[in-house]
């Protein structure tokens, strides 16, 4: 990535830190622990591939919901990393109730 | 460009390969021959015993093929044949080096097909904005290929890729940017 016309150099971003940043997105989306979400990356024909697996909170229609995270996930990695993110896969694992994510 | 007789001369001098080897190799063979057969007839002339076979049998022979003869005669011809075959195409190949004449006014400038390999991929790298490792390039002649692996995530245009690569080697030389093709690799790299 350039940082632009004028400025000599490039920025560029990790592997580690586009994870633990999915990392971060995806359970802030979830509502669960980041220790307990893992995310995965890869590379869907040029575009980012999100593999995440973790529990979500607890709540009504999770289908419902988890199809919803995902697009967030993705909307989200795309606006802070500025990259194309082409899927984002759910897998969940559990379900965290609120008094248990409440508990420090 | 500087026309000069000498200067040509360097200039074709060191892009193509010279052919003194072959030709110096193929001279000594033919004067081995040639010696060899002389010293034979000499030996036969003054009645002394061969060195390796006497021509007149080594004719007779040929001339009245036996299987073993036929076997040898066959392998020499075969080998007589790729030799021939190699001979002409180093004659007739233009024998080119890797290496590129640059126009300029004085001297002779003689530019290796690496530095424009890598001038051309150091410029793909930074219009797609991809790392160092990423862009890679190939030239021969005045093709030039660019090899570009994308960014995960980051969409590369391949105009825009295909017009820095050209402008930065009709720097160097303006018959340098007539011919580029990009390829930009369907699966990127995370970082």
């Amino acid at each position: 990535m350039n940082a632009g016309p004028d400025v000599p150099g490039r920025v560029e971003i990790t592997a580690r830190a586009l994870t633990s940043l999915a990392r971060a997105v995806a359970a802030e989306r979830l509502g669960a622990p980041a220790k307990r979400v893992r995310v995965g990356l890869g590379d869907a024909s040029g575009a980012i591939a999100l593999d995440v697996t973790g529990p979500i909170a607890a709540g009504d229609d999770i289908v419902a919901r988890s199809t919803r995270v995902a697009e967030e996930v993705k909307s989200r990695m795309s606006e802070l990393t500025g990259r194309r993110v082409g899927s984002a896969h759910i897998e969940l694992t559990g379900i965290v109730r609120e008094r248990e994510s409440r508990t420090r | 460009m500087s026309n000069g007789p000498v200067e040509r001369r360097i200039r074709r001098r060191s892009v193509h390969r010279s052919r003194s080897t072959a030709v110096a190799v193929a001279l000594v063979v033919l004067a081995l021959v040639a010696a060899w057969i002389g010293t034979e007839s000499v030996l036969r002339a003054i009645g002394r015993p061969p060195l390796l076979a006497d021509p007149q049998t080594a004719v007779d022979a040929a001339l009245r093929p036996d299987a073993a003869f036929v076997t040898i005669a066959e392998v020499i011809a075969v080998v007589l044949v790729v030799l021939g075959v190699v001979l002409v195409v180093l004659a007739l190949k233009p024998g080119r080096q890797h290496r590129s004449v640059v126009q300029h006014d004085r001297g002779a400038v003689i530019i290796d097909t690496r530095i424009v390999a890598s001038t051309a991929a150091n410029a793909a790298g930074t219009a797609a904005g991809v790392p160092e490792g990423n862009a890679s390039a190939t030239a021969r002649g005045r093709r030039t290929e660019v090899r570009v692996v994308p960014v995960t995530g980051v969409p590369v245009d391949e105009t825009v890729v295909r017009d820095a690569v050209r402008d930065r080697l009709s720097g160097l030389d303006e018959r340098f940017g007539q011919r580029i093709r990009v390829r930009v690799e369907e699966k990127g790299t995370l970082a």
